[in-house]
Order: C-alpha cells, then structure tokens, then sequence
C-alpha cells in the first residue's frame, strides 16, 4: 500500500510542474492522440503503465504491463486487451473475446477543435523520456486534460484528466518504458470467441431505443450497433466518446448502491466512477439505459439529460401497456 | 525443498500437515533463512484474508429457486451474451385477463441487469479507435467489480 | 449421522444451502453464477444420493460443488486444460515493512476479487483449503489429484493472492 501510494505522490508532483506558466503555446500541428495512436501502431515498446482514479473518495492505482510490437498491442493487468489494426480483443480467464473485428467500430468523429482548444506547452521527463505537452481546453478556458506525448515518438507517455480542482481525477502514465528494444510480438490468442456486434441502422431502430442524431454539448452520433438485444448507440465531441447501451426491461434493483443515485430528467439513476471514466446507469419506461464515458460527468449528465424519452414514438406493446395499467387501476381501486 | 529453499512446503507447515519432526525440520529452517521467513509471512496473511471471509447471505428467492430445481435450458451464458437471467414468474392478474381476451400476448416485466463490465469494455475499446488506444484500453486492464 | 438415515435433497437444499451459497459464490465471483453452481451441484446430489457416504456432509457437498465448478470451466475453455508445472516458481517475497497493516486494510471485497483473478484450479483449491476448511488429504480425493499437487496448487493460489492484495 505504502509504495503505491508514493508513486502517487510522485506522479501528481509531476503534474504540478508541468502546468503550462504564462505563456500561451501554439496549436499543435497535428491531431495529438491521432499521432500518438499511430505511433503506439508503428513502434516496438515494452512499459509499466500505471492508472490513477478515485473510487468513493479513496485514490487507487494499478500497474500494467504493456507490449506494443508489429502493429499489436497488448495492455495486460487482471484482464488482457488486445488491439491489433483495428481491431479490439478482451481476455478473461483465458477467454478472449472479439469484440470489434475489422471495419466495424465507429469512425469518423468531428474533430476535437470544434470544441475544445489543443495548447501545446514545454513538457517534464515522463518515464525518463523529453515529452512535449499538449492542454486541452473548452472554449471556456476549463482545462479538460494534460497530454505528455514523447518528443522523439508521439507515443502518449502520460494522460492526466481534469474535473474541477487543481489535481487531475484521472492518470494514465508510463512509470517505465522501452522503445525501439527488439520486443517480441505480443502474445495473441489462438483462439477467440466472436462477441461482435451487428451495425445497425438509423432507419430501422428496434422499438423503445432513444438515439438521436445529436445530444447537448457537441456530442454527435457516430455509431449504432447492437449485442445480444443490447443496443449501443455511440456519440462522440471529438474528444470524448460517450456510448448509450438500451435493453428492453425493468431494471432488476436489487443490489444497486443506496449512496451512487444522481438525477437524469425525470428519473433518478445511479452513477458510478471506473478507472476510464463514469458510468450513469437509469431507466425510462420499460428501456433501461446505461451511459459509459470518460468525458468529465458534467458533460455526460448534460448529454443524457438531453436524450429525449424512449417513449417518444412509443412501440405498439408500449401502448398496449399503457392501455393495460389504465384497466387495471379502476380495478384494482 | 527446491534448492535451498522450503517452497510450497511452508503451506503445508502452516496447515498443520507436516509430521512433527518435518514440522520442527521446517522450522528451524525458517529461523536460520530469511527468504523463508518472508514467504511464510505472506503465505501466512493470505491463508488468514480467506479465512477470515463471511459467510454469505444468499439473494432474495434463491431458496425457492433451488428447491423448485429450477434450470435454465441452455448452458450457463458467457458474460457476452447479455439475454435477461431472471423473468418474474408472476402474472400481470386481470391486466394480463382483459388483453388476453383481446388477443393479444400478455405484458410481462423481465427485470434486467444491465452488464455493466461488459458494456464498460464494449464502449471502451471501440472509444480506443477514435484516439490514442493507449491511454483508453489501460483502464480496461484494471478488473473492476461494480457492485451489485 | 447417528441413524444412518440418507438425507433427502430437499433437506440436503434446506440446510445446507446457505453453505453451498458461500462456496459457489467463492468460486464462481458473482451471485448469478454462484445460484446456478448450487443447482448443478443439487442436480448431482439427486443423482448420485446412492453414494453418499454419511461424513463430512459440508466436505461431501463441496466435493462436488468444485468438481461442477471445475467441468464447466473446462467446458467453456476452447482451449485443452493447461499443465499446471509441477515445480513451483520461487515466489519472491517482500520487504516486510509493508506488508504490517496489510490484514487491517483489506476488505473482503478486495479479497473476493483477487481470488477471482486467480486461475480456477488454484482458486478451487484455496477455497477447498480455506473457505471450506478440507485437509490435504480430503482435497486431494476431492479433485483426483496427488497431495503434492494440491500442496501445490495451494501454495502458489496464496502467493498470487497475497501478491495482487499488496
């Protein structure tokens, strides 16, 4: 326990200095995290990344071991994700799961400029590697996250992410990294499960699924899938993305968290923090959604107290149902 | 022993499966060697954490549900496939009567659990596409239980 | 036992239900996997009742919990089961400094998550070891495996416990 939580305080230090001063950068000349993306494809790199979140009031942090090397990387902790090209595999237990194969996740997002302001800033050592930083912004002069990328590379060294308050709420770091080292190709599966989704299209939403073109706050629709009879519906600002998951039914409340409930419209729902982000979890007339994002919960709030009411256009059975409890309460009474 | 050392035989030590005389073997071993010391000590604090585990409340319904010897016909679901696990056995009553008599199929409430870890991952992973994979996949590594 | 009367499953389900709640829930990590173990694990019960030899009716019942446990873990991996070395990995310990207030800190939660992290022939035996209280030698006929695998087997589950609790 001691140990991590030193590192902790190590990291925020790092934080801390690395605050732009008074002088303003100049916008970056490429897309940052597209850069640090391709790079994280293109490099050979072995590294202990460490995630920082807070959980109830209580800071946590875990180690991970990552491998990138022939366009597949591999982050392993408790679970193991791949992504090679495209492609997005989870492992559990020794199961590995596909779940987005070639071609098939979201793209096309707007670009992050749109709504936030990219800064680019003289960067500290991060994992012992010169980093330039990048400061994100909303229009509002808020600062949203610090980005650290390798000078060198444009590999991400460092992510920090910000929700009012001086310290970020959010890290991602390199604690140590290797780049360039023959790395043998990351272990993959020889086998997986199929856990894809099917593209679904706007035309032809099943009944009872709210997904509109657009919610509060920039946020854009950018795919629609489905799992299992769960709808995704997937939205993104340029910087965030933010998926709705809609399953038909009540919501089964046993167990759910007395001290996590926050207001969606006319509902209450729950709300929770994971190390990536927030989940708020509600229902609404016989759909009960789950919002996931790492964009700050002010803006996920905002952007599913924008979703207009599943019953909107209401399904057949819906309107069945609502005939049904208008019988049964006169004879009930 | 592996070399020098007692491995796994320190468990059996602390679980009281060792004769006396391989006890007290162990033992003096341990004295004399502070690798074992060591692992002893964290053998010893895991071997107490699970011990130390309540017993646990089952849920509501569960009583009725094993003696009915209720089954689910197909095998057990992976955490993929996301179908309701518990329908409520109960009728809608004169409800379900008068739409029946409609024709029409009754409504029913299936009470849903929303699969959180999963949906958690979906989302993330297809968020690793639009960015940098890095920074959005590392917090998938971490194993997360929402509790329930 | 005194009167050697078999139980029946209904009064096995009754008594005992709670008990094999706990375990499968051990085993299992999550409340809807754990209702369905204790169903298969009935379900074995009522057919293998012939068998039943009048003992440990908790170490009986976990018997088989384990081996359900087990079979559908083996079913579901598409992969053959792994050899488990026979040699144990020298486990490196740590500075003991740290580990002082470590039985103060942890909650059971942390404790049931990272013994859902470890792989299930470990976790079985740890749970038959210190969940369910079975000697060496019960574990053993348990699993059909040799005591030195399930010292262990053991061993190494309690060495990565106490590693992902650190």
């Amino acid at each position: 326990m001691n140990r991590l939580v030193r590192t902790g305080v190590a990291l925020a230090a790092v934080a801390a200095t690395a605050a732009p001063a008074a002088v303003v950068g100049q916008e970056p000349a490429a897309d940052p995290l597209q850069a640090a993306g391709r790079a994280a494809e293109q490099l050979s790199f072995v590294g202990v990344l460490q995630v920082l979140w807070s959980e109830r009031g209580q800071e946590r942090s875990e180690s991970l071991v990552v491998h990138g090397a022939n366009g597949s990387v591999v982050v392993k902790g408790g679970t193991a994700v791949m992504a090679f090209a495209d492609q997005r595999l989870v492992e559990h237990a020794d199961d590995w799961n596909l779940l987005w194969p070639s071609g098939r996740a979201a793209a096309d997002r707007p670009a992050a400029t749109r709504k936030y302001q990219l800064v680019e800033f003289a960067g500290p050592l991060v994992a012992n590697r010169a980093s330039r930083g990048v400061e994100v912004r909303t229009r509002a002069g808020r600062v949203v996250e610090r980005l650290y990328l390798d000078q060198e590379t444009d590999l991400l060294l460092r992510r920090d992410q910000f929700e009012g308050g001086q310290s970020p709420s959010r890290t991602v770091a390199f604690e140590s990294l290797t780049i360039g080292a023959p790395v043998t190709t990351p272990p993959g599966p020889a086998e997986f499960k199929d856990a894809a989704p099917q593209v679904l299209s706007a035309s032809r939403l099943p009944a009872g699924v709210s997904a509109p073109v657009a919610l509060a706050d920039g946020y854009q629709r950018v795919g629609l899938f489905q799992r299992a009879g769960v709808v995704q519906a997937v939205y993104s600002d340029g910087l965030y993305d933010l998926s709705i998951f809609e399953q038909q039914g009540s919501l089964d409340r046993r167990g759910l968290p007395r001290d996590a409930r926050v207001e969606v419209g006319d509902e209450r729902g729950w709300h929770w923090a994971w190390p990536g982000g927030h989940v708020v979890l509600w229902e609404d007339e016989g759909t009960v959604l789950t919002a996931v994002s790492d964009a700050p919960l002010e803006q996920v709030l905002a952007a599913v107290r924008s979703l207009p009411p599943a019953g909107a256009s209401p399904s057949l059975l819906r309107r069945l149902r609502q005939v049904c409890r208008a019988l049964v309460q006169p004879l009930a009474a | 022993m592996i070399g020098d050392h007692l491995g796994d035989l320190l468990s059996a030590l602390v679980d009281g499966e060792l004769s006396p005389a391989q006890s007290a073997a162990a033992q003096a071993h341990v004295a004399r060697c502070p690798s074992c010391a060591a692992e002893l000590d964290d053998i010893t604090t895991a071997r107490a954490l699970v011990r130390a585990l309540p017993a646990l409340e089952p849920p509501f319904g569960f009583y009725e549900r094993i003696l009915r010897g209720d089954r689910r016909q197909a095998p057990a679901p992976s955490r993929w496939a996301w179908t309701n696990r518990r329908v409520a056995a109960a009728a809608v009553g004169s409800a379900a009567a008068a739409v029946v008599l409609l024709g029409l199929a009754p409504p029913h409430d299936t009470p849903v659990t929303p699969p959180v870890n999963a949906l958690v991952e979906a989302h993330a992973t297809g968020a690793s596409l639009g960015s940098d994979p890095l920074s959005r996949l590392a917090p998938i590594g971490v194993p997360v239980t929402f509790r329930r | 036992m005194a009167d050697e009367v078999t139980p029946t499953w209904e009064e096995i389900a009754r008594t005992y239900g709670r008990f094999l709640y706990s375990v499968a829930y051990r085993l299992t990590g999550n409340s809807d996997d754990a209702q369905d173990l204790v169903q298969e694990t009935l379900l074995r019960v009522r057919k293998g009742l012939g068998g039943y030899r009048p003992g440990s009716m908790e170490g009986w019942l976990s018997r088989i919990a384990t081996n359900a446990f087990l079979d559908d873990v083996r079913r579901r991996r598409r992969r053959p089961l792994e050899l488990l070395p026979e040699e144990p990995d020298r486990i490196t310990p740590r500075a003991r400094a740290a580990d002082a207030d470590l039985e103060a800190q942890v909650l059971p939660d942390d404790v049931q998550a990272a013994l859902h992290r470890l792989p299930p022939e470990y976790r079985s035996a740890v749970v038959l070891s210190d969940v369910v209280g079975l000697s060496y030698q019960e574990i053993s006929e348990a699993l059909d495996v040799p005591v030195g695998t399930v010292r262990s087997r053991l061993h190494r589950g309690r060495a990565l416990l106490k590693k992902a609790l650190a």
